[in-house]
């Protein structure tokens, strides 16, 4: 954990110079473009090719790709840092899991911890459990916020039936609450309409296994469905040292989505999903609290769950919209010695957009959310072990079109009252600018809470933490964190400022820029000179660390990405990314625990993306990663390259072969909390889908 | 702040003004690969030969209220053959000038017959007047209609967008009822087809 200062800025001064060429070269690019370039010429050359296309061909000609950002007009005009993974990102990616998909996203990091956990983090302070940035999947919340964090093992859909995923970087703002003050995913699935007919894909290679099925239908004159399954077995990673670790993974899911339109004017929903984990964790490590103890190599973090969301969608005669939506969300962990947990979510939300005069744009709306759980206690502990948790949320936009499809400022508040935090105040501010038709500006400041809903007023919350692997025959330290006192929201104040720039039809540029500052972030403060020794159940010493809001500190970054269509067959993606967090100690605090987060998240990273049409029918594929020295977890600068052969022989078989991590026997890519450091191996794997 | 930093801050923004000098650019390809559509329904549909004049008349694609797709359809069109005859385009801006055509497309907006009439909200067609249209067609012509629930209202052929995609769907009843003779391969290609 310890840092060496010279090597550090060794480091950095290496990086700036080659960030300067980078840029450099980036800042070329669109001169290069526009020489060779003439809008009339392309246009001829396109509508030559379209004429001579079939019916097939014409069918799968893409809307957007001329605008290589993909995006629908929307997003481009979003004053956000804003990005999209299409369905075609999807199909050409060689992940086969949501988090390792999202590794294309300019400036997300996303580190595999052991073969069943991920951290994404945005804009920084990444880890495993980290409550900034909100998951959806279509619009129903997948972290679970008393424990904080996200179980990407158990966030699994059939990817054909993905429509998009958007991601948001930075403060999610006021339509999205709390705890999306760094970021918001957005998985979105595909309408059952558009998933007609079935589907049975199997994935075969050196480390895992999955099967999935998907069949769609048509119910009565109004209404279509799908029913999906999916499951995988993953095999162990490898520890540091090269030997085998013991974290096997097997999952399975299933799930059923219903879309009715019973009138022009609404849309209803009805999606349900189960699914349970098995899971194996490595761990060696010793277990104290209060009248016992137990050493264990291995335990188990099993998961099961299930959820039912309706939604409904009404668009009224004079353009105003109603979005009402109502889910029911069970998870249970089985987390052996650490936490067992049931944990349950009520949610309504309803929100209604309208245009009372011709420039604004209205949107207001209401939420409710009751989290209950049940606790059995182990390293992590809470008092009481049952408790409820309401939450009251209202919010409002103003759209105002200042200058029609020039200026647009939107102003917005969201105001939420929880049980657990009183008040959580999220004002937004955003201007966004656009000159020329492909050309936008904009700025933000958002303010933006968050909160664990457990650990706050009379809760007592509780991690035994031990900082490394016990060995037997030492006498371990185990420092108590607990959350006695009253601890308030952490909060974040952003600034950020973007521009887009669609420069040529072939050549897209996307640059953000942000200064966030982070205030009450919460500490645990470890009274290191007074260690208690105890003898029972085995000699140990106890170091009380009470939580107080004392790391306070900023974060600061860019974020570019490039798109370009090179050629008609071939397309590159890159971008690049840099984020400085700077974290203080405030207020005489001692913390150990969090305030490390700081040298948690990679100073720079480059992401190269290429997609090539060989022919009609064969596609490859490639991304490279950079990730810089993560210094907290002692982890190298590194790169990752994946590549992906992808054949389809008719509309109905698609095979592919896919190397994943490949410039690596093993590579160290995150550390998480209770688990082995583990690294992901060289992967191969082959793909096989067949529509029918 | 590091110093370095704002050195970077300084240089991104510094590219950034050098953007909009670069702005140009077509944003969607949506009516091109409409207009390829057009010209492409003619090998999949037959007209029986009484729609034609003589042996060598052309096809024609008549466009009815307002035109979206301006000289590019007729760009399309030039020196192209299908079945031995070429193409050709007539614009019809209001239902009382319409007249025969093999391929009719329908946009989603009727001309603004008054030049005060607000833009932000153009006339629609409404069901009964497609519904009218085509019951008094004497000769069988192709519908193809650009809006939602075209198909439903008896329509031969409605665009619709999925994804990034134009698809379209096919009415195969009121088609055949309207006296064309349709080929198996445009159903394959339909994203749903109504019989």
């Amino acid at each position: 954990m310890s840092i060496s200062i010279q090597q550090d800025n060794f480091f950095r001064e290496e990086m700036l110079v080659r960030m300067s060429l980078f840029i450099l070269i980036f800042s070329l690019l669109p001169f290069s473009c526009l020489a060779q370039d003439s809008k009339e010429e392309l246009e001829e050359i396109d509508l030559e090719k379209l004429a001579d296309m079939s019916l097939e061909e014409l069918a799968k000609v893409e809307i957007w790709v001329t605008t290589v950002s993909k995006k629908p007009e929307k997003l481009w005009e979003a004053a956000s840092a804003v990005y999209v993974i299409t369905q075609e990102d999807i199909r050409r990616s060689a992940a086969t899991t949501i988090p390792d998909l999202l590794r294309m996203v300019p400036g997300l990091f996303v580190g595999n911890v052991d073969s069943s956990t991920w951290i994404v983090g945005s804009r920084g302070l990444a880890n495993e459990y980290c409550v900034d940035v909100l998951v959806l999947i279509d619009g129903r919340q997948v972290n679970y916020l008393n424990w904080g964090g996200t179980f990407w093992s158990v966030q699994d859909y059939p990817f054909e039936d993905i429509e998009r995923i958007e991601i948001i970087r930075g403060p999610g703002g006021t339509l999205w609450g709390t705890n999306s003050g760094n970021g918001v995913i957005n998985i979105i699935t595909k309408h059952a309409k558009d998933t007609q007919g079935g589907l049975l894909s199997g994935i075969a290679g050196t480390d895992l296994y999955k099967g999935i099925f998907r069949y769609g239908g048509k119910m009565g004159e109004d209404a279509f469905y799908r029913v999906y399954g999916i499951y995988k077995d993953v095999d162990s990673f490898h520890e540091v040292d090269g030997k085998d670790s013991i974290d096997e993974w097997s999952f399975g899911k299933a799930g059923f989505r219903i879309d009715w339109q019973p009138s022009e004017q609404d849309d209803v929903i009805l999606q349900g999903d189960l699914f349970q984990d098995d899971v194996w964790v490595s761990w060696p490590t010793v277990y104290i609290p209060p009248a016992f103890y137990q050493v264990k190599n291995r335990y188990e973090k099993d998961k099961m769950g299930g959820d039912l969301m309706v939604q409904w969608d009404r668009t009224f005669d004079d353009g105003a919209k109603m979005k009402w939506l109502t889910y029911y969300d069970y998870f249970s962990l089985a987390h052996d010695i650490v936490i067992n947990m049931n944990y349950h979510v009520l949610k309504t939300d309803l929100q209604y957009q309208f245009n009372p005069f011709s420039d604004h744009e209205i949107i207001v709306g209401s939420g409710y959310r009751l989290v209950s759980d049940d606790i059995e206690n182990g390293y992590v502990e809470y008092i009481p072990q049952h408790a409820n948790d309401q939450t009251f949320t209202v919010y409002f936009q103003d759209n105002y079109k200042i200058i029609e499809d020039k200026l647009r400022l939107s102003l917005g508040a969201q105001i939420q009252y929880s049980d657990y935090s009183d008040f959580d105040y999220q004002p937004t501010v955003k201007l966004v600018y656009t000159p020329y038709e492909k050309y936008t500006i904009w700025a933000s400041i958002t303010r933006a809470a968050q909160h664990y809903y457990r650990g706050h007023k009379e809760d007592v919350f509780t991690i035994y933490s031990l900082d490394v692997p016990y060995e037997t025959g030492t006498i371990p330290e185990i420092v108590r964190l607990s959350h006695e006192g009253d601890v308030d929201s952490e909060s974040v104040l952003s600034f950020e400022i973007g521009q887009r720039l669609q420069a040529t039809r072939n050549l897209s540029f996307d640059l953000s820029i942000f200064y966030t500052i982070i205030k009450d972030y919460i500490s645990a403060d470890p009274d290191w000179n007074h260690p208690v020794l105890f003898s029972d159940p085995i000699l140990h010493y106890m170091v009380y660390a009470p939580p107080g809001n004392n790391i306070d500190g900023e974060t600061y970054g860019a974020e570019l990405a490039m798109n370009a269509q090179i050629t008609d067959f071939w397309k590159l993606m890159a971008s690049y990314s840099a984020l400085d967090i700077q974290l203080h100690r405030v207020r005489n605090s001692t913390d150990i625990m969090f305030y490390p987060l700081e040298d948690s998240s990679p100073h720079h990273q480059i992401k190269v993306q290429s997609n090539l049409d060989i022919s009609k029918d064969v596609k490859l594929d490639a991304a490279y990663y950079f990730v810089d020295e993560i210094s907290n977890w002692e982890i190298p600068p590194h790169g990752r390259l994946d590549v992906r052969l992808g054949w389809e022989p008719t509309e109905r078989l698609e095979v592919s072969i896919v190397g994943t991590n490949l410039l690596d026997d093993q590579t160290h890519e995150a550390n998480g909390m209770y688990t082995a450091y583990t690294e992901v191996e060289r992967g191969v794997y082959a793909k096989l889908t067949y529509r029918f | 702040m590091k110093p370095y930093l704002i050195k970077i801050f300084i240089i991104l923004m510094w590219i950034g003004t050098l953007f909009p000098r670069g702005v140009e650019a077509q944003a969607s390809r949506e009516i091109p690969i409409k207009a390829a559509y057009l010209v492409n329904f003619a090998k999949y549909i037959d007209w029986p030969d009484s729609a034609f004049a003589d042996a060598t008349s052309p096809i024609i694609i008549g466009i009815l209220g307002t035109d979206s797709f301006g000289v590019l359809l007729d760009k399309l069109i030039e020196n192209k053959v299908v079945k031995d005859r070429e193409f050709l385009i007539k614009r019809f801006p209001t239902l009382d000038a319409l007249d025969y055509c093999h391929i009719l497309f329908i946009g989603e907006e009727k001309i603004a017959m008054d030049s005060s009439a607000n833009t932000q909200n153009p006339i629609r067609w409404d069901s009964a007047e497609i519904k009218n249209l085509m019951e008094k067609l004497e000769k069988p012509m192709l519908l193809v209609g650009d809006f939602n629930g075209f198909a439903e209202m008896g329509g031969h052929i409605e665009f619709k967008k999925s994804g990034n995609n134009i698809k379209f769907i096919f009415n195969l009843k009121t088609a055949r009822q309207a006296g064309l003779d349709v080929r198996s391969s445009i159903l394959r290609v339909a994203a749903e087809v109504k019989e």
